[in-house]
C-alpha cells in the first residue's frame, strides 16, 4: 500500500477535514469544505471505497491508511513553506495570538479567586462581558490575519468563515459557541486549525503545547 | 445649548445625582455612593448617558459646549485634587472608563494614565527617586490608548515593551522619554494611520469619544438587540484622578478580600506590593506579598484599611473584593465589588455575617446560590483514604490542577480505545502526551483527563473544563510509550487498563482506586442553618426520590427531607432482584413468580419503611414500561398487543400489595405510607385500584393510596382524578416528554435558550403546560378532599420547577437526592422575590 497517492486540492481538503475533525457527517463536510458539492460527494464515495476514509453509519472516520496519506499530503504541499520567511513569520505572530487566545477561553471558563481557580458561575456580568470583549477583538484579529496567509493556502479562507458564524452566534447570545466540544465552537475552530498550522509547518505539537 | 444646560451633563461624584443609574451608570453609581459615605474613593467626574446621545447626535463628535463643561469640571478636579492636568511639576493623571446603566460586552476598558507626555514620565521617574516607576507608568498608558482607543493590536506594541525593559537598565534621559513615545507612535501611524497625542486635553477628548464611540459598537449593538436594551439608554463616563502607590516606601498597592473568600473565615485577606501602581498586583508581574506584612510594616494603614473592610461590609452586606492603593499612608478605594468566593465560603460567610448581626436571615439567603450548595454536595476522594494512598507511596506525580474534580477510571493511552473501552461501560481516563482535536471524542468518552504536557491554558485543559471533565495537565514524569501500551513515571510502570486516580483540584495523580464518598459533614452544621432559613420562607414541601437503598441509607446525611417518593421497579432493579424484573419484562406476570414478586417487594418495602424515620413514604407499583428500567436492561422483548395500564394485570397488582402489606408487617409501621398506581387515566382505573388496596391491605385508616400522572392526558383529567385519591404525583418528565416530544433535559441545551431568546418557544415550558391543561381549575391550589398533589422532578431543572409548583399551588416538589438542598433554598428565594416585586 505505500508508494505516493497525489491528491487534488479537492480531494486533498475533503479527506484532511475528516481527519482533524475525527468523526464528520457528509453534511458537516460539505458544510465546512468549499468546494462543488458533487465533487466533495464523490470524493467521500471514492475514499471509503479506497479504505482511506471509514463510513459508520453516516459518520465518516479516517482510517490509518487514510491518515498517512492526509501528512504525506502536508509534507508534500507545503514542503516549501517549513522555512519560509513569511509563512514562519505569520506563524510566530499567530502563536502569540493562540496565547492570548487560550487564555480568554480559560478566564471565560474560570475565574481567580485569591490563588485558587473556580468555575465561573457566570453570576458577574462585568467580568463575562470584559472577557468576551477580549475574545471578539481576538478571533476578530485572527480573521484578519488569514487574510494575509490566504495567499499561500488559499484553503484556510474556510477558517474565516467558521469563525465569523461562530463569532455571530456568539454575539447573539449562543455562548455554547466559545468552547463547546460537540459545536463548532471558536475553540475548536482553533483547535483544528492550529493543529493544521503545525502540520503546514511541520512542527510536533509535543513541543509547542 | 447655553454652557449651563452643558455643565448639567457633567458632575464631580459629590454632586452628581444619586438614585439614578439610569444617568450615571452602574459604575458612577457605586463611586457617587461611597463618596457619599464618605469613604476615600480618588475623587473624579462622570459625564451622563445623556451626553451620549448630545455625542451621537453631534455626529460622534464632542460639541463645544459639552467640551467646556467637561474641562470646567477638570479644573475643579485639579483644585480638589492640588493636582495640575498636563504639569510636569505637579502632573494630575486620569483613567476614563465607561460606566453604562447596564453591564454589557463591546465596552470600553478602562485606560489609565490618561495625561501623559514624556516630560511628565520623566519628571515623575525623578521626582520619585524610583525610575521603574516613571517607565511603567508612561507605558502602561501607551499600551492602554494605543490598544483601547487606538485600536492597535497588543503584539506591534512589543518593540515598545522591549525598549523600555532596556531603559530601566540605562541612564533615564528626557531625550530617552521622548524616543520611546516617537517609537510608539511610529507603529501606531503605520498600524492605525493616526497619531498618539501629547497634548493631556487631546488624549482626554479622544479617550471620552472613545467610551461613547463603544457604546455603538457592533459587539454592544447586537447585544442589546438580543436582550431587548434600548438604544437610548446611552453609557455614562467616568473619570477619575489616579493617586500614586508607587511613590515610596509608604506606598503601594493591594487587593483585599473583606473575608477570607477561599474558607470563608472572618479574616481580611489579600495581596499587597509596595511601591506598586494598581495593575502591577492585577497583572501578576512582580509578586505580591500576603497581607499580614502590611500589618508589620504599616500598622496604621492596615488598620484603616480593617476598619474600611468592616464599613463596606455593613453597607454593602455582603464581602467584598477592593482594590485599594495606598498614597504616602493614605488608603483609597479604587474599586469596591461583591466578592467571588468558593461555595464553602459562601455558606460560612452567609451564617457568620447573620450571627453577627450584619445581615437579617432573609439578607443571608441572598448571599448563597442553589449551584454553590449543590457543588458541596458533589462527590470526592475519601479524604482518609486519600491520605492512605499518600503514606503508601502510591502518588504518582504532580501536575497542573486544571479541572476540578476527583475521579478514578482505567488507563487508556489512546482516544480510540478510550471510546471502544466507554461503549462497554469501563470508567476510563485518558493519559495523553498532549492533545490534539482528534482526542476530543476520547475525552468526552473518558471520566478524566491526564496530558504530560502543557498548563491550565491547554487545548487539553480548554475542552477537559467545557465538557467538564477532571483534568491534570503537564505532568511531565509521565513517559508514552503508545506501542506498549504504558507509560513510565518515577520509575512505575503503569499499564493501559490499569486504575488510577486523579485529583483535578490539586493537580495529583494516584495509582489504584481511591473511593469516592459523597459527604459534606464539613459544612452540614451551616447548611442545615440556612435550610432553617430557607424553611421558615419557603411555602414548598420539598421530599426526595429514592431509587436505591443506597440512597436510603444517605437519607440522614441530607437532613430527613418531609417525605419520598419511592418507584418500585427502580429500587428493585438497583438492588438484588434484576432477574426478577427481567423475567417479568419478557414473559409478564404469572402465578409461578407470585411468591418471588411478594417476598422482593415486602423485601424492598421493609427497607425503606423503617420504624422511627422521619419521613412519610409514597411507593408507586411496577412501572414495567418505565423509561428507566428500558436505559438499564433494553427495550422490553415482549411480543404481541399488550395494553399500556398497569391494571390490565390485577393479579400482578394484588401481588404487588401484599409484598407491601408483609413489608408493613415486617416494621409495624403503616402511619405515613401512600401508594400510587403507575400511568393512571381514568377515575375508573383510580376506583378500582382503591378497591383492590382495600381488599388486600384492609381498611387502615392511615394508608393512603393515588394516582401517578404521566401523559397530557392524565394531567388535564387532574380535578377528577383529585377527588377519588389522596394523593396525586405529577411526573413531570414523563408528561413533558409526551407534551413537547423533546426530553426536557434539552431545556438545559443553549440552543434551545436560543430558540426562546428569538421567541420560537416561550416562557417556562413547564409552567405552560400547566396553564395549557390546568387553565382555570384551580384545582392544585384547592386540594379538594384533601388530595395532596406532588410533583415529580428527575431532571436536573429546578428553577424553572419551582417556579412551576408555586405558581400553580402545588405545594410538594420530589426530586432527586443530590437536587434536595438547592431546590429548597431555590424554592426559598423564589418566594422572597416574590415578595419583593408586590
Amino acid at each position: 500500500m505505500s508508494g505516493v497517492t497525489l491528491l487534488n486540492d479537492n480531494d486533498f481538503e475533503v479527506l484532511n477535514f475528516v481527519f482533524l475533525r475525527k468523526m464528520a457527517s457528509l453534511s458537516q463536510i460539505v458544510s465546512a469544505v468549499e468546494r462543488d458539492e458533487s465533487m466533495i460527494k464523490a470524493a467521500v464515495d471514492r475514499f471509503v471505497h479506497e479504505g482511506k476514509l471509514f463510513d459508520s453509519d453516516g459518520t465518516f472516520m479516517v482510517t490509518e491508511e487514510g491518515r498517512a496519506v492526509v501528512v504525506d499530503e502536508y509534507a508534500r504541499r507545503y514542503a516549501e513553506y517549513k522555512d519560509h520567511p513569511f509563512v514562519n513569520r505569520w506563524y510566530k505572530r499567530f502563536e502569540g495570538l493562540n496565547e492570548r487566545f487560550l487564555e480568554a477561553m480559560s478566564s471565560w471558563q474560570t475565574i481567580k479567586v485569591g490563588n485558587q481557580s473556580l468555575p465561573n458561575d457566570h453570576s458577574d456580568p462585568d467580568y463575562d462581558n470584559r472577557v468576551l470583549s477580549k475574545v471578539e477583538t481576538i478571533v476578530s484579529r485572527m480573521i484578519e490575519r488569514l487574510d494575509e496567509i490566504k495567499k499561500f493556502i488559499p484553503r484556510y479562507s474556510h477558517y474565516q468563515r467558521r469563525f465569523t458564524a461562530a463569532l455571530q452566534k456568539v454575539n447573539e447570545g449562543s455562548l455554547d459557541y466559545l468552547v463547546s466540544p460537540m459545536l463548532d465552537s471558536l475553540h475548536n475552530i482553533w483547535f483544528e486549525f492550529h493543529e493544521d498550522i503545525l502540520l503546514v509547518q511541520g512542527i510536533r505539537r509535543e513541543l509547542v503545547d | 445649548m447655553t454652557t449651563a444646560a452643558s455643565e448639567m451633563f457633567v458632575w464631580r461624584f459629590h454632586e452628581a445625582p444619586d438614585e439614578r443609574v439610569d444617568l450615571v451608570g452602574g459604575k458612577g453609581f457605586g463611586l457617587i455612593r461611597m463618596t457619599r459615605m464618605g469613604l476615600p474613593v480618588p475623587p473624579g467626574i462622570i459625564i451622563s448617558t445623556q451626553a451620549c446621545w448630545e455625542y451621537q447626535k453631534n455626529g460622534r463628535q464632542i460639541g463645544n459646549d459639552m467640551w467646556r463643561g467637561i474641562v470646567g469640571q477638570i479644573q475643579e478636579l485639579e483644585k480638589e485634587m492640588n493636582k495640575q492636568f498636563g504639569n510636569p511639576q505637579n502632573p494630575l493623571l486620569l483613567s476614563v472608563r465607561s460606566g453604562a446603566p447596564i453591564s454589557m460586552p463591546g465596552m470600553m476598558d478602562t485606560i489609565l494614565n490618561v495625561g501623559m507626555t514624556p516630560e511628565i514620565a520623566f519628571a515623575l521617574a525623578r521626582e520619585s527617586g524610583n525610575e521603574a516607576f516613571g517607565l511603567d507608568t508612561a507605558l502602561r498608558f501607551i499600551k492602554m490608548f494605543s490598544e483601547t482607543v487606538l485600536s492597535v493590536d497588543e503584539d506591534c506594541l512589543v518593540e515598545v515593551e522591549e525598549m523600555a525593559e532596556r531603559m530601566k537598565y540605562g541612564s533615564l534621559s528626557l531625550e530617552s522619554m521622548r524616543k520611546l513615545f516617537k517609537l510608539a507612535d511610529h507603529i501606531v501611524e503605520k498600524e492605525a494611520g493616526t497619531n498618539i497625542p501629547l497634548d493631556p486635553y487631546d488624549q482626554l477628548r479622544l479617550s471620552v469619544g472613545a467610551v461613547f464611540d463603544s457604546w455603538f459598537s457592533p459587539r454592544a449593538i447586537t447585544y442589546r438587540k438580543a436582550n431587548k436594551i434600548p438604544e437610548e439608554m446611552g453609557t455614562a463616563v467616568v473619570i477619575q484622578g489616579m493617586v500614586f502607590g508607587n511613590v515610596g516606601a509608604d506606598s503601594g498597592t493591594g487587593v483585599a478580600f473583606t473575608r477570607n473568600p477561599i474558607t470563608g473565615d472572618n479574616v481580611i485577606y489579600g495581596e499587597y506590593l509596595s511601591g506598586a501602581q494598581g495593575e502591577d498586583v492585577v497583572a501578576g508581574t512582580r509578586t505580591p506579598e500576603p497581607l499580614d506584612q502590611l500589618k508589620e510594616s504599616m500598622p496604621e494603614t492596615y488598620e484603616q484599611l480593617v476598619h474600611l473592610c468592616r464599613k463596606l461590609e455593613s453597607a454593602f452586606k455582603d464581602a467584598l473584593d477592593i482594590e485599594f492603593t495606598i498614597e504616602k499612608g493614605k488608603v483609597y478605594l479604587l474599586q469596591v465589588r461583591s466578592a467571588k468566593r468558593t461555595p464553602i465560603a459562601a455558606v460560612k460567610i452567609a451564617v457568620d455575617l447573620v450571627s453577627e448581626g450584619v445581615l437579617t436571615e432573609f439578607e443571608g439567603l441572598q448571599l448563597v446560590s442553589p449551584s454553590q450548595i449543590k457543588a458541596l454536595t458533589t462527590t470526592h476522594f475519601d479524604q482518609q483514604e486519600k491520605r492512605r494512598a499518600l503514606t503508601e507511596g502510591r502518588l504518582l506525580c504532580r501536575g497542573n490542577p486544571s479541572s476540578p474534580g476527583h475521579v478514578a477510571g482505567k488507563v487508556v493511552l489512546n482516544a480510540d480505545r478510550a471510546v471502544q473501552m466507554a461503549k462497554q461501560g469501563e470508567k476510563v481516563i485518558l493519559v495523553r502526551t498532549v492533545t490534539s482535536p482528534t482526542d476530543i471524542h476520547g475525552m468526552i468518552a473518558a471520566v478524566g483527563i491526564v496530558t504530560a504536557k502543557g498548563g491550565s491554558t491547554s487545548h487539553a485543559a480548554v475542552v477537559a473544563r467545557a465538557l467538564p471533565r477532571p483534568c491534570v495537565t503537564g505532568c511531565q514524569e509521565i513517559v508514552i510509550d503508545e506501542e506498549g501500551y504504558t507509560f513510565a513515571v518515577g520509575g512505575r510502570v503503569i499499564r493501559e487498563g490499569d486504575t488510577i486516580s486523579i485529583d483535578g483540584d490539586t493537580g495529583e495523580v494516584f495509582a489504584g482506586a481511591i473511593p469516592l464518598v459523597r459527604d459534606v459533614s464539613l459544612l452540614a452544621n451551616e447548611i442545615y442553618i440556612i435550610l432553617s432559613w430557607a424553611d421558615r420562607v419557603s411555602t414548598l414541601s420539598v421530599g426526595t426520590v429514592i431509587d436505591s437503598l443506597d440512597q436510603m441509607a444517605s437519607l440522614e446525611n441530607y437532613g430527613n427531607p418531609n417525605f419520598i417518593v419511592c418507584r418500585l421497579e427502580r429500587l428493585l432493579v438497583n438492588g438484588p432482584y434484576r432477574n426478577l424484573l427481567q423475567r417479568l419484562r419478557s414473559d409478564g406476570y404469572s402465578e409461578k413468580i407470585e411468591q418471588n414478586v411478594i417476598s422482593a417487594v415486602s423485601d424492598m418495602v421493609s427497607r425503606v419503611v423503617q420504624k422511627g424515620i422521619k419521613p412519610n413514604v409514597v411507593i408507586s407499583l411496577i412501572d414495567l414500561q418505565s423509561k428507566y428500567l428500558s436505559g438499564l436492561l433494553g427495550q422490553e422483548q415482549r411480543v404481541g398487543f399488550e395494553l399500556p395500564t398497569t391494571l390490565a394485570d390485577v393479579q400482578f397488582i394484588r401481588a404487588q400489595l401484599r409484598g407491601i402489606d408483609a413489608g408493613l408487617k415486617r416494621t409495624g409501621n403503616v402511619e405515613s405510607l401512600a401508594i400510587a398506581l403507575p400511568r393512571t387515566q381514568t377515575c375508573g382505573e383510580i376506583q378500582q385500584f382503591r378497591d383492590i388496596v382495600q381488599e388486600v391491605l384492609g381498611g387502615t385508616g392511615s394508608l393512603k393510596f393515588g394516582a401517578m400522572v404521566q401523559t397530557p392526558y392524565a394531567l388535564s383529567k387532574t380535578r377528577h382524578l383529585a377527588t377519588h385519591s389522596n394523593l396525586i404525583i405529577l411526573d413531570l418528565q414523563s408528561v413533558f416528554e409526551h407534551y413537547y416530544g423533546i426530553p426536557i433535559d434539552v431545556l438545559r441545551n443553549e440552543e434551545i435558550e436560543t430558540y426562546q431568546k428569538l421567541g420560537l418557544m416561550e416562557g417556562n415550558l413547564v409552567l405552560n403546560i400547566f396553564s395549557d391543561l390546568l387553565a382555570h381549575q384551580t384545582v392544585l391550589a384547592q386540594n379538594p378532599g384533601g388530595c395532596q398533589i406532588v410533583l415529580l422532578n428527575d431532571s436536573s431543572l429546578y428553577d424553572e420547577v419551582v417556579e412551576s409548583a408555586l405558581v400553580s399551588g402545588i405545594g410538594m416538589v420530589a426530586v432527586q437526592l443530590d437536587q434536595y438542598w438547592p431546590v429548597k433554598l431555590s424554592a426559598a428565594k423564589a418566594v422572597l422575590s416574590s415578595y419583593k416585586s408586590v
